[in-house]
């Protein structure tokens, strides 16, 4: 591996000679260059060295941060290699925000809305931009909320929504169409839409009933995950990270816990990861359910609804007996986990496996033959793997272009090499490909969940260190010591030394990764969720042309948008 | 007969209270939900819709998408500041009379959420009859609502508009 | 009159005096708050809409009006013939086969013309 990076960084160093090795994040290379020679050094990245795959792209604000550093604002951009193993990082440090940096769009069409949301929330310009516009907070705001001189209690009315007719145009134009001359009827699938899943708006030009030019607009659910993580400590980011992805909350907690815990470089005890790999492959398993039951209601199919969404609720059951809540769980710990298991479990998780296949049974005899879906679904919307790739795609969604891409089996984590389990890929990219991904990967996760229920050790749940993990009750009541740990844990918080990490997991739509920059103290500096619903909306405009509106609906629902983790 | 003002046309007299309690019995077994579902709150709306936990059971089976032909607006989950004019065309959009059930933490008052960017309680832009607590609430909460929607309803007479006098943010 | 007619007409009478009744008792009994935005589109919630809403329609939708309209009246004509087919007997039965014959024979032809494929 580091033979490999010596390659990368001589490969960098010919292109761009103020290129430098700035240090490691796990098993990344973090390498800082200049702004002015980032355009033609991600070109060499991408080209090249061939890391195809655009991650994320990270906007900082270095204030008040203890450590010195070049210059106010800085951004990290993360990207991954064809081989799906290796991961890099660059950095490039901000010198005056109205001149930024340079979009690099061009090279990756999944960078629009990811340098759109940094302009929106830190200010940074980035020239020849295509539409630089605000995307998570509403056009009548003043300020950039995400600087630390911005406070957070800051509210600004907003009162009008925007008409995206400008956008809608210049999609037009691009086909050399125009509204009014060539009779197009505008039409708009508002916030506020039965099978828009949540708050996300689309505007369409219309031919007849096809989908000409389109245009989304998001961002009426952006609830300030990130500004609110830097006042919170990180136990108590947790719950916040339950809120995300919604449909599936445990893996949100487990991929937030991983990265912190690999910044503290620590091994949690092997009762604690089978137990996250059993939770995190039930919430994958209701998540599934969730989104097909969605789509399949969308095409008018209701009985598959109640079918698919029955063993959810026993699921609910479970996780409430477990956790305490049917939904948003907070049921990690850094360290380990919230509680252990409690007994009779295991009869419980049975019952429910057994449930959910018949219920996906149930559904696929009515389903999987049925004339009228397969007219609905197939060969709607396909998406090439090589344009899925660069837009960012990952999940059940590259899945099903055909890409072999599974985090659980390419970059495993959680002894997930150990269990046997196959990788479902589909072949050509369509809406049926993705809903059919998923039903496969429900069977695929109830087969791991049972390895594992055979494999659980026993033993510790809990990293055993004094100052991550809270003492046990029985000391905080009678010892002073263990009040006074309690105390300074949950008041303080648990101490991270100053560094940046990215760490991610298979999560049910793609790969959830979190970039946490701490800086010492109880409360991170920065924390960045990589959703990957907010790349798999950025492709659906285009995807959507076409076809008829209602083709569109059901594109929606098979990419499995969530808005709470699309806005943050 | 001045159409324009607010007052019904029969005064308060014998014959309206059983008018009203006609009148109240056939709205409270038939309140149409108009889900304005923004976040979690909505998942677990779907499962209070879905054949457990049964709200058909109370008359709200119908769940209308088009504010024109509901009568009960249900608001779950956070909503934003981008959000919040379209919460507030929608329920000026819906026919009199009109009730509304704040659904969890966020719609109730913000939840969690104490931030630049999201609306504390959707209280300052319409008025809420019932809210409900819980993050998510459970669906026996929600059901719960509902049936204090169809108390309410007894209690108030029928014919006279509701909130009269309400301001939200936008019209101060 | 015969028992038919005279059942139908009572029933044209009740609905022509109970339907505008109940229309004009909410209109004059029940609360109203008019506000301006009442009455605007309902267009998911956004405001301020623009553009004449009077712009031309793309042909397809009127076709299949029409298809339908065609085929709706057939049905109409099915009907009478269908509750008197024991009196008209073999040759009634003949005679609208032929008929219903004719107009399949038309639906056969706008199908091989693509009317019914939307795009």
């Amino acid at each position: 591996m580091m033979h490999r990076m010596h390659i990368e960084i001589e490969e960098l160093l010919k292109i761009a000679p103020s290129s430098s090795l700035e240090g490691v994040m796990g098993d990344t290379p973090l390498i800082q260059i200049d702004a002015l020679e980032l355009f033609n050094a991600i070109k060499t990245l991408k080209e090249k060295l061939e890391f195809t795959i655009l991650l994320d792209i990270v906007g900082i604000d270095w204030l008040n941060y203890p450590l010195q550093k070049r210059e106010r604002f800085s951004l990290i951009y993360l990207f991954r290699h064809n081989n799906f193993k290796d991961t890099i990082a660059i950095e490039v440090a901000i010198q005056e925000p109205i001149f930024g940096a340079d979009s690099i769009t061009s090279i990756y069409s999944g960078a629009n809305w990811l340098e759109r949301e940094i302009f929106d929330q830190y200010g940074i310009y980035f020239a020849s931009h295509p539409n630089l516009k605000r995307i998570l907070n509403h056009l009548e705001f003043e300020g950039y909320p995400l600087r630390k001189d911005y406070p957070i209690n800051q509210r600004q009315i907003c009162t009008k929504a925007q008409d995206m007719l400008d956008e809608l145009s210049k999609e037009l134009l691009k086909k050399d169409l125009d509204l009014e001359k060539d009779n197009l009827m505008p039409l708009n699938l508002g916030p506020s839409h039965p099978a828009s899943h949540g708050t996300i708006r689309t505007i369409v030009a219309l031919d007849g009933e096809k989908i000409v030019a389109s245009a989304s607009e998001i961002g009426y659910l952006h609830r300030g995950f990130e500004k609110a993580c830097e006042y919170h400590t990180y136990n108590q980011i947790i719950p916040y990270t339950d809120r995300l992805n919604y449909c599936s909350a445990l893996m949100n907690n487990i991929a937030f816990a991983k990265t912190v815990e690999e910044m503290l470089d620590i091994e949690l005890p092997d009762r604690a990861i089978f137990i996250r790999v059993i939770l995190a492959e039930l919430s994958r398993i209701i998540d599934h359910l969730v989104c097909l039951a969605a789509a399949l209601l969308d095409m008018g199919a209701q009985t598959n609804y109640w079918y698919l969404f029955n063993p959810r609720n026993d699921a609910y059951d479970f996780l409430s007996k477990l956790t305490g809540a049917r939904l948003t769980n907070s049921f990690i710990r850094i360290g380990g986990m919230a509680y252990d298991l409690y007994d009779g479990w295991e009869g419980d998780l049975q019952d429910i496996l057994y449930k959910v296949r018949k219920g996906v049974d149930e559904t696929l005899i009515m389903v999987a033959k049925n004339r009228i879906f397969q007219d609905r679904v197939q060969d709607i919307s396909p998406i090439s793997p090589k344009k899925a790739m660069e837009m960012g795609f990952t999940g059940p969604n590259l899945r099903a272009c055909g890409v072999d891409y599974d985090m659980r089996a390419d970059k495993p984590y959680y002894y997930y090499d150990s269990f046997d389990f196959d990788v479902i890929v589909g072949s050509c990219g369509d809406t049926y490909d993705r809903l059919m991904v998923r039903f496969e990967e429900i069977l695929q996760s109830i087969k791991i969940i049972e390895q594992a229920i055979v494999a659980l050790p026993k033993g510790e749940i809990n990293y055993n260190d004094r100052s991550i993990t809270l003492p046990p009750k029985s000391e905080v009541y009678n010892t002073i010591e263990g009040t006074i740990n309690q105390f300074k844990l949950i008041f303080e918080g648990i101490k991270v030394a100053p560094k940046i990490h990215y760490s991610a997991i298979e999560a049910a739509n793609g790969e959830l990764g979190f970039t946490i920059i701490s800086n010492g103290s109880g409360t991170p500096h920065r924390v960045k969720v990589r959703a990957p619903s907010f790349l798999h909306m950025q492709a659906y405009p285009q995807m959507i042309e076409g076809y008829q509106v209602a083709d569109a609906i059901m594109t929606l629902g098979s990419l499995n948008i969530i808005a709470g983790e699309m806005d943050r | 007969m001045d159409l324009s003002s607010d007052e019904h046309l029969l005064g308060d007299s014998i014959i309206t209270t059983k008018v009203d309690a006609v009148i109240d019995w056939g709205r409270q077994s038939s309140l149409w939900p108009f889900v304005f579902g923004t976040a979690c709150c909505a998942i677990e709306f779907m499962a209070t819709a879905a054949s457990r936990y049964d709200i058909a059971r109370f008359g709200a089976e119908v769940l209308r998408f088009s504010p024109r032909h509901a009568d009960l607006l249900v608001v779950a989950g956070t909503v934003s500041m981008k959000q919040a004019p379209i919460l507030k065309q929608i329920y000026d959009q819906m026919p009199e009379p009109r009730w509304v059930i704040s659904m969890g933490a966020c719609a109730s008052s913000g939840g969690f959420y104490d931030n630049y960017t999201t609306l504390q309680g959707i209280d300052e832009i319409v008025p809420v009859d019932v809210y409900v607590a819980g993050c998510p609430p459970r669906p026996e909460a929600l059901l719960d609502a509902v049936m204090q929607i169809q108390k309410m309803l007894w209690s108030e007479p029928a014919l006279e508009p509701r909130h009269p006098n309400f301001k939200s943010i936008y019209d101060a | 009159m015969p028992h038919n007619l005279l059942l139908a007409s009572i029933l044209v009478a009740i609905l022509v005096i109970m339907l505008p009744a109940i229309f004009h008792l909410t209109r004059y009994i029940g609360a109203k708050s008019d506000n301006e935005r009442k009455n605007e589109v309902y267009e998911s919630g956004i405001r301020d809409t623009i553009g004449d809403p009077f712009n031309s329609f793309n042909v397809k939708y009127f076709l299949v009006g029409i298809v339908f309209l065609l085929f709706d009246v057939e049905i109409l004509y099915i009907l009478p013939w269908a509750v008197e087919l024991k009196t008209l007997g073999v040759f009634g039965l003949i005679e609208m086969f032929v008929f219903i014959g004719l107009i399949t024979g038309g639906l056969i032809y706008i199908f091989r013309l693509g009317v019914m494929k939307w795009i």
